[in-house]
């Protein structure tokens, strides 16, 4: 959480998408720390967030961004569609059929 | 927020196209029958997760997909009153008229203004990517439309008054 004060935002975007919630109380805390850190990117510096990445951390990315996406608040809505084509340039359409086959939902 | 227009369509039409795996499946339960799994709901494994796809808060589409069949339900930007009842009687007008559409689903998911629904047999004989561009330009076209008429309502109701008042 500290991270997300400094400049450090691929940082603190890496920390939350290490580790998906496990329980559903915790999921709910962790889903608005991963917008809070989405949010706080720029435009510009969604590209370099996303190729920092792993597979797997795209995956994840691509769970949260339609997490978000169910609770539209206006100035999400277009941070979270940046983030949705820079993760989709990234991981294809793999990573989205991932999200929409995998039991495991945040 | 016209800049995020095209990203919300490009995002629509990736996660489309992610959804649109769809096969023949005939139903579990009652033999000899092949139901849309996604209306019917019987079983959670041939459920997909259901996803939303928003472009703000009024501005939304919602995609079930499963085995046999997707649903797509789109809510349209209405802000005004006038708005609200072209896009009401529009819908309406169009879901009428469902049978000629194919992919067109008669009443609207709840919360939406209007819904398709693709089974394994539209996919049979039409093109996935064509049925997809489809979705798409109908979203694109629908806003164009209805502030076509909203403008045609707003110039035919001055005129209409204007010559009411010269009476007077």
């Amino acid at each position: 959480m500290k991270l997300s004060f400094t400049k450090k935002n691929i940082e603190a975007l890496k920390l939350i998408l290490a580790n998906p919630p496990a329980s559903k109380e915790k999921a709910v805390k962790v889903t608005e720390l991963a917008l809070r850190a989405m949010s706080s990117f720029k435009a510009s510096e969604v590209e370099k967030g996303v190729q920092s990445l792993s597979k797997d951390e795209v995956d994840t990315l691509m769970k949260f961004i339609y997490k978000g996406f169910e609770t539209p608040q206006d100035n999400t809505c277009g941070i979270l569609l940046t983030w949705h084509e820079k993760a989709y340039a990234v991981g294809g359409v793999g990573s989205i059929l991932r999200v929409l086959t995998d039991r495991m939902s945040i | 927020m016209a800049a995020t227009l095209r990203p919300y369509l490009d995002a629509v039409r990736a996660t489309l196209s992610a959804a649109m795996c769809i096969e023949n499946f005939s139903s579990q339960n009652v033999e000899r029958h092949n139901k849309p799994e996604v209306e019917v709901r019987s079983s959670k494994e041939l459920l997909l997760k259901p996803v939303i796809i928003s472009r703000s808060e009024r501005e939304k589409v919602l995609i079930e997909s499963s085995i046999n069949s997707i649903r797509i339900s789109i809510s349209i930007k209405q802000v005004d009153e006038i708005e609200k009842i072209l896009c009401h009687k529009f819908m309406r007008f169009m879901m009428l008229r469902a049978d000629n559409f194919f992919i067109l689903r008669r009443k609207p998911v709840e919360g939406y203004d209007i819904s398709f629904l693709v089974t394994n047999f539209h996919t049979e004989q039409m093109f996935k990517h064509k049925l997809v561009d489809f979705i798409i330009t109908f979203m694109e076209e629908i806003d164009k439309e209805i502030s076509e008429m909203k403008l045609s309502v707003n110039s035919r109701a001055r005129i209409v008054a204007e010559e009411f008042l010269k009476k007077f």
